[in-house]
């Protein structure tokens, strides 16, 4: 009975330690020395969909849930990447192009941020970095993107490109 | 057996004495090398440093390219403050005059400001862009023989915040509208203030919500916005700072008030500001708030005049009203909540507005008497019958006495006689009534904004006009609001501020939106003095509790507080700094985890910490009874106390200056309330904050 109980333990433990271990992702990153702008990826994230509840007291003094969510459309999921970006070369006068940062997946296919992600700061991903075009300076948060589900599992490679050259970072699972 | 007992009993007893003399020695309350390794530091942040260096590194980029009106350098919201806003920067071969046109959706809607004089560097502000589209903004570049050149620039700017309130305009004529925007004011920390152009459009907002609540803002003669700063006195809305901005988010001077200034401040001939405020010792030394009004010497920034409003009425008055949290045994009490001042130079006289007291006062500023009391005669009688000989008498058909009115303005004299005044407010209508049994059901209120003319030598008083009654319940607002007569047009810009509202139907109840248990809306009407409504918007809640607008301000989109260069000049702080010393209290030698701290800000600033913030016990907030921070390290100990506010925010300025350097732990350590009794039963915690400072 007590070995079964140990061996039970030690599953339980194998399991939650397998289990969180699986959450966490890294990812690898390319540097290029020569880009203007580096960007750093911190955390990234999956989503089916997004979800917050409120509690929200009313008038009577009770209690009420109040559910927030988002959702892609039908068949997607969002990625969601904390970065940072930061401009190594200050004697350049190349601004951050949003338009160049983009998401690749296994197949070629290039998603683009979405033109609105304000939306992260309700589901607590803040700081929410900035879609302004960016002019110096180091600069960091939360942005969103919107892949097919189809794809997630599979190689994610976030790609800047400008002064004819790449950076390129995967997203590793 | 006894034996077999004593080996058992012994030992116990020994690990339980050894037990008690760790966790009654403070041992386990002190930091340790991974507690202040894994603590988060808590950063430096100074707005007008921050701005400078800011406008230094844009210049130091700018400088890394060559720029002309065909290429120029742009960086948009170049402070962090208004999204909707850009710097354009380049340089002529000739001197030239810059006018910027930011295309709009109609002729009502486009603006244009043209930069004072000829150079050859150019610095343009472009405010009023549209959020989450792609903007025209057309340069004319003028030079000096008159040849003119012209570019059109485009710039994409992100579509409004997730919990930006939601605005439904129901009439828009903007041929009869007073040239401008409407400058929408939040109330609460917790919602935006922004600008709408005529079309009910929004053309400008400020993403941090930490300034410039509850207070007017007012546009001085020098061009920029006066506005209350981000450092918090007592929760929500007494501030310690204002600020002289623009709306790129600038802030050229800061003011340090000691008393902390609320819901109004104005601009005096002499330049000098005349602010609603308080003793400079409330709230934790003092026994009343919002019953001071100040004068702000404009060059120093110091408190120059203290106007006790407890020396000019009698603060035991009690009006019916829905100001009140009921808090019992409370530290301190609003008795007046001066939410309005306006000076009549022409005799040396103050007029202050106290809604709780549902009277407009008049004072002379030497030596204090009143002059009269724009108030209804009940509640007057007893122990206050020595006012009775300021009230007013009324005169005329259909008038009606004010009751929690906001915003008292002075108008211009158009009856032709010095013996009278005529006196434009907002008539919130809350109650209606001195007693709560004679009081109107907010079903059946209105508010309104209402002119009165007053006699001052016969002591008559003649309503001779309003508007809002009209409306019925549909823009009572039980708070909040004011209302300002334009000069071009004569019309009135009329803010039905704080309406409470469950399901559609209107509510009293101010303080459970106040704490955010309650959804808040606004309507802004704009009328001609004949009646017709030329723009109406109604603001409702979207992601959030809170759509009141406190108050609504035309003014012009471009004013001179845009001509300046960058890193021209550093911004000034002005005034005196007050914060809390520390002071002592028995803390437990062992922790007690149960408060969780939700921090808005954290950052030092000139030898100060500066904190703001809710405060949850067991993951629940409650009213708070005393709010302590720690600051501690293996060889020092520091408590400070913050002051609480109700539903468990708290706002503090600490003083480091005499906490000898080194690098402390934060712990908070606090007790709350469990229902309205501030004497009541008191549950305490003690824990770490998960923070770290260095102290220089």
């Amino acid at each position: 009975m007590r070995k079964t109980n140990l061996t039970l333990v030690a599953f339980l433990l194998f399991f939650c330690l397998t289990v969180i271990l699986s959450g966490c992702q890294t990812h690898k990153t390319t540097p290029t020395p020569t880009l203007v702008w580096q960007i750093e990826v911190s955390k990234f994230e999956i989503m089916n969909n997004l979800s917050a509840i409120e509690s929200v007291t009313q008038y009577n003094g009770s209690k009420i849930d109040v559910a927030h969510t988002q959702s892609p459309d039908a068949g997607n999921v969002y990625l969601i990447i904390k970065v940072i970006i930061h401009k190594e070369d200050n004697q350049s006068t190349a601004s951050f192009d949003w338009q160049q940062l983009v998401v690749n997946d296994g197949s070629g296919n290039s998603y683009h941020r979405l033109a609105n992600d304000t939306f992260l700061e309700q589901y607590q991903y803040t700081p929410r970095i900035t879609g302004l075009e960016l002019r110096f300076g180091e600069n960091s948060g939360w942005m969103c993107y919107e892949i097919p589900v189809s794809v997630a599992t599979g190689k994610l490679t976030l790609v800047y490109t400008a002064e004819e050259s790449q950076q390129e970072i995967t997203l590793q699972k | 057996m006894k034996q077999r007992i004593f080996y058992i009993i012994v030992p116990i007893i020994i690990i339980l004495a050894i037990a008690a003399s760790v966790l009654f020695s403070g041992v386990l309350v002190m930091p340790t090398k991974a507690t202040l390794a894994n603590a988060t530091p808590v950063e430096s942040y100074d707005i007008l440093e921050y701005q400078y260096q800011r406008e230094l590194n844009i210049l130091s980029d700018y400088a890394n390219g060559s720029y002309t009106p065909q290429n120029p350098y742009i960086i948009q919201d170049p402070y962090k403050a208004n999204p909707l806003s850009a710097l354009i920067l380049f340089e002529t071969a000739e001197p030239a005059q810059v006018t910027a046109t930011v295309i709009g959706k109609n002729q009502y809607a486009t603006f244009t400001y043209s930069m004072d004089g000829f150079t050859t560097h150019h610095e343009v502000a472009v405010l009023g862009l549209y959020p989450g589209q792609k903007n025209q903004v057309d340069l004319a570049i003028i030079y000096q023989n008159g040849q003119e050149k012209k570019y059109e620039q485009f710039l994409q700017t992100e579509p409004l915040p997730y919990d930006f309130p939601n605005l439904a305009v129901q009439v828009s004529k903007p041929e009869k509208m007073e040239p401008g925007v409407d400058l929408m004011i939040s109330c609460l920390d917790t919602n935006y203030t922004y600008m709408l152009d005529a079309n009910g459009d929004v053309r400008g907002y400020f993403s941090n919500k930490n300034f410039g609540h509850c207070t007017a803002m007012r546009v001085l003669k020098n061009g920029r916005l006066l506005t209350t700063g981000d450092v918090e006195k007592l929760m929500p809305y007494n501030m310690y700072t204002l600020w002289e901005m623009n709306l790129l988010g600038k802030v050229f001077v800061e003011y340090e008030i000691p008393n902390a200034v609320h819901h109004d401040i104005i601009e005096l001939d002499n330049g000098d500001f005349l602010a609603a405020s308080n003793n400079e010792n409330m709230p934790l030394g003092y026994d009343t708030r919002e019953d001071v009004v100040i004068r702000i010497d404009r060059q120093s920034g110091a408190v120059t005049q203290q106007y006790d409003l407890r020396q000019i009425l009698d603060d035991n008055r009690k009006p019916y009203n829905h100001y009140d949290p009921g808090v019992l045994n409370a530290p301190n009490r609003d008795w007046a909540h001066t939410n309005s001042v306006a000076m009549d130079e022409g005799d040396n006289s103050i007029i202050f507005s106290s809604p709780i007291q549902s009277a407009v006062v008049k004072f002379n500023a030497d030596t204090h008497e009143i002059d009269w009391i724009l108030s209804s005669p009940e509640g007057w009688d007893g122990e206050f019958s020595q006012y009775q000989k300021y009230l007013l008498t009324p005169i005329g058909e259909n008038f009606e006495w004010q009751w929690g009115q906001h915003s008292v303005k002075i108008l211009p004299d158009t009856a032709g006689d010095s013996n009278t005044i005529d006196i434009l407010l907002f008539d919130n209508g809350q109650a209606r009534s001195y007693t709560q049994a004679n009081s109107i059901n907010p079903v059946n209120n209105y508010s309104r904004a209402v002119i009165y003319r007053i006699n001052e030598l016969n002591r008559t008083v003649e309503q001779i006009w309003q508007f809002g009654k009209e409306l019925g319940s549909g823009a009572y607002a039980t708070f909040l609001g004011n209302v300002e007569k334009m000069q071009l047009t004569g019309n009135f810009n009329i803010d039905f501020g704080g309406m409470l509202r469950q399901d559609g139907v209107p509510l009293d109840d101010i303080v459970q939106s106040v704490i955010g248990r309650q959804q808040v809306q606004s309507r802004v009407v704009e009328v001609q003095q004949k009646g017709e409504v030329v723009f109406d918007v109604s603001v409702t809640p979207n992601n959030s509790s809170d759509a009141e607008t406190y108050q609504v301000r035309k003014m012009d989109l471009y004013t001179a507080a845009i001509q300046y260069l960058l890193g021209d000049s550093k911004c000034q702080r002005k005034g005196d700094v007050q914060s809390s010393e520390p002071t002592s209290y028995n803390l437990p030698n062992f922790f007690i985890p149960r408060i969780t701290l939700n921090f808005k800000q954290i950052y030092q600033q000139n030898g100060n910490l500066i904190l703001q913030g809710s405060f949850l016990y067991n993951g629940k907030s409650y009213m708070l009874g005393k709010v302590l921070f720690v600051l501690k390290n293996k060889d020092y100990q520091y408590i400070f106390a913050a002051t609480p506010g109700l539903n468990g925010n708290f706002a503090a300025r600490f003083d480091l200056n005499d906490v000898q350097p080194g690098e402390y732990a934060i712990y908070v350590a606090g007790g709350v309330v469990n229902g309205m009794d501030a004497l009541g039963k008191v549950n305490f915690g003690y824990n770490p904050t998960g923070y770290k400072i260095q102290v220089k």
